[in-house]
């Protein structure tokens, strides 16, 4: 794939997006019409081929790969966790937001600590962002805590299944900080051996009672 | 029982299986926009993490997401039971399209990208419109035929076949997908480096470090090499040949099955990430096959007036629903003795007669009905009381309004 400038990326997504959509709604308007409907699909399977191969994926299509480079040796990854006054800490469990399952907090601390597509975020955007996911923290424990958390249709879930239970969050008292970590993994070439190393990249310390606070 | 390569044989000879699939990719649409997301979230999320569908953003703070929701799930219901699904299918799919996306700004992954899925089929549904039959559409559309049309839809019917070029599509759709992720494991793994079963050992290594959980099974396959580059192997070949099988009109049967259990056994080592797939899946069962075996193999011969409207384009669906052929039909000649007569009795329109026992009428109604196993609570409904006196009375004015 040849890299694009990000403002020619954005232009080529608008142009992609109302272009299919545009297409797919003149052939479904003049599908009687000969040849019409053929050219959409073939329009259709050319887009499904080329996205993420000859040009960067956009909506409504993906890159589809999964996996798709050999496993690497050493790796980083960005963890959330939520921390109490006395500072003990917690996994952020993603079920708090219903959207943040691992690998994308992966990217939301990377762009907080360095960059993700090439932007990393302002020190009010990244508070913003903390602000919230301590509110939906907090939130979501009470559920749990009361035990009227109902995940029952919500799966599946694109993460493995790390879960706050009642008797975790009974050894930590209310969330007043949000904590970034930086983990670097070493892993051996044959997978056996696993070292890894973690450190705080960033943190943000919500003033009093905000964490609890009523914005939603 | 085998998957049916829509590529190979696009014919069947009823629309019940895209009735079918109509059915069952609207409720799975419905289920996905419930199911995972919590649109208020999303609505009040306070950064992106990427911009690029900003333009699909239309205001800041979202105020249109709830109602967008709504909208989805009435055109979704309207799609469901057939209606103007032109229309439906596509402002479905716009709307999951453009909701999924905004969803993709927040978080990339399984989560937003599993919407697309049912975009496509919505898309390729309201493209062949006029192949779904068995649908409310359907019902308005043969409303629209002469009466002369439809006597010999249902006459000459028997070897008529019809088009499932949804399905026929959707797999095409679906081989390609599945063949982008195997060829990139063998374009830039490479696939010599991909199979080494120390890459295998190494991801699952670092999912293990990664989610601080240990996996099932892992110590199992990574402990032999052959079992490691089987899977590794296996997993290559099934993802770029189920395209190759669909194209090349074989049996997807094997490919289906080797997919499904790829997907089961992560699901069971870590979690069921792909179980969009068997939902998608169950659209090639040969569902008219199926059903025509939970229907009750007696046959019926069924005679109806060839010139009451309602009786045939009722009929007419019938035989659609009658996929196993037990239902012979006879067009009744009565006209032509009765031409002169007035008071001809309408409740004989329709005759069913089994077993050497014939029914009339609303009663000859219910004996279809229960003979499809699906419709029977149908039939026991109706020959509840009130329901039974009412119902025959509607139906003798139905027809003699003919």
């Amino acid at each position: 794939m040849i890299p694009v400038p990000l403002q020619i990326l954005s232009d080529f997504h608008l142009l992609l997006f109302l272009g299919f959509f545009g297409a797919a709604a003149i052939a479904i308007r003049y599908h009687d019409r000969r040849g019409v409907r053929a050219g959409f699909l073939a329009f259709f399977v050319v887009l499904l081929v080329v996205q993420g191969t000859v040009v960067p994926p956009g909506w409504p299509f993906n890159g589809w790969t999964l996996f798709g480079n050999e496993a690497p040796t050493e790796d980083v990854r960005y963890e959330f966790r939520v921390v109490d006054a006395d500072g003990n800490e917690l996994r952020y469990d993603p079920r708090a937001t219903s959207v943040l399952i691992s690998p994308v907090s992966h990217r939301y601390g990377q762009k907080i600590d360095d960059e993700y597509w090439g932007e990393s975020y302002t020190d009010q955007e990244a508070s913003e962002l903390a602000q919230y996911l301590l509110y939906r923290a907090t939130k979501y424990r009470t559920t749990v805590e009361s035990g009227t958390y109902d995940g029952t249709y919500k799966f599946p879930r694109h993460q493995l299944d790390y879960r706050w239970n009642e008797q975790r969050l009974q050894e930590i008292g209310a969330f007043e900080t949000l904590r970034l970590y930086r983990i670097a993994i070493h892993v051996s070439h044959d997978g056996n051996e696993v070292a890894m190393s973690e450190a705080v990249a960033w943190e943000y310390e919500a003033s009093y009672g905000e964490a609890r606070g009523a914005n939603a | 029982m085998t998957f049916v390569n829509y590529f190979a044989t696009e014919q069947r000879e009823s629309p019940f299986n895209l009735a079918v699939a109509r059915v069952l990719v609207g409720l799975y649409a419905l289920w996905k926009v419930d199911s995972y997301v919590d649109w208020e979230i999303v609505r009040v999320w306070p950064v992106y993490l990427h911009d690029e569908y900003q333009f699909l953003l239309l205001s800041e703070d979202l105020w249109y997401l709830p109602v967008e929701r709504l909208l989805v799930v009435i055109t979704l219901v309207a799609f469901v039971i057939g209606f103007r699904t032109r229309i439906t299918g596509f402002v479905s799919a716009l709307l999951l399209a453009h909701m999924s996306a905004i969803l993709n700004m927040i978080t990339t992954g399984g989560t937003s990208t599993t919407f697309l899925y049912p975009v496509y089929v919505l898309l390729l549904f309201a493209l062949f419109a006029e192949e779904d039959l068995l649908s409310v559409d359907g019902l308005r559309r043969t409303g629209g035929k002469s009466l002369d049309q439809l006597t010999d839809k249902l006459d000459t019917g028997t070897s008529k076949t019809y088009s499932m070029s949804p399905l026929k599509w959707l797999l095409v759709v679906l081989g390609i997908i599945y063949a982008h992720s195997g060829l990139t494991k063998i374009v830039d793994g490479p696939l010599t480096a991909w199979i080494d079963p120390a890459n295998l050992a190494r991801y699952l290594a670092l999912w293990e470090t990664i989610s601080g959980r240990e996996l099932l099974f892992v110590d199992f396959i990574t402990g032999s090499l052959l079992l490691a580059t089987a899977v590794a192997a296996g997993t290559v070949f099934l993802e770029t040949g189920f395209l190759v099988a669909v194209l090349l009109r074989w049996s997807i049967t094997p490919f289906i099955i080797g997919l499904g259990a790829m997907h089961t056994g992560i699901a069971l080592a870590m979690t069921p990430y792909f179980f969009d797939m068997y939902l998608i899946y169950l659209l090639f069962l040969p569902w008219d096959r199926i059903y025509a075996r939970i229907t009750s193999s007696r046959e019926i011969t069924v005679t109806y007036d060839a010139n009451c409207y309602f009786c045939v384009q009722s009929m007419l669906f019938v035989k659609w629903l009658d996929t196993g052929r037990t239902i012979k039909f006879v067009a009744n000649s009565r006209s032509e003795e009765n031409l002169s007569s007035d008071d001809a009795e309408p409740s004989g329109a329709i005759v069913a007669v089994t077993d050497g026992e014939s029914v009339e009428g609303y009663q000859a109604f219910r004996t279809l009905f229960s003979h499809f196993g699906l419709l029977s609570p149908l039939a026991i409904g109706m020959a509840i009381d009130p329901v039974e006196r009412i119902g025959t009375r509607i139906y003798g004015r139905v027809v003699s309004n003919q």
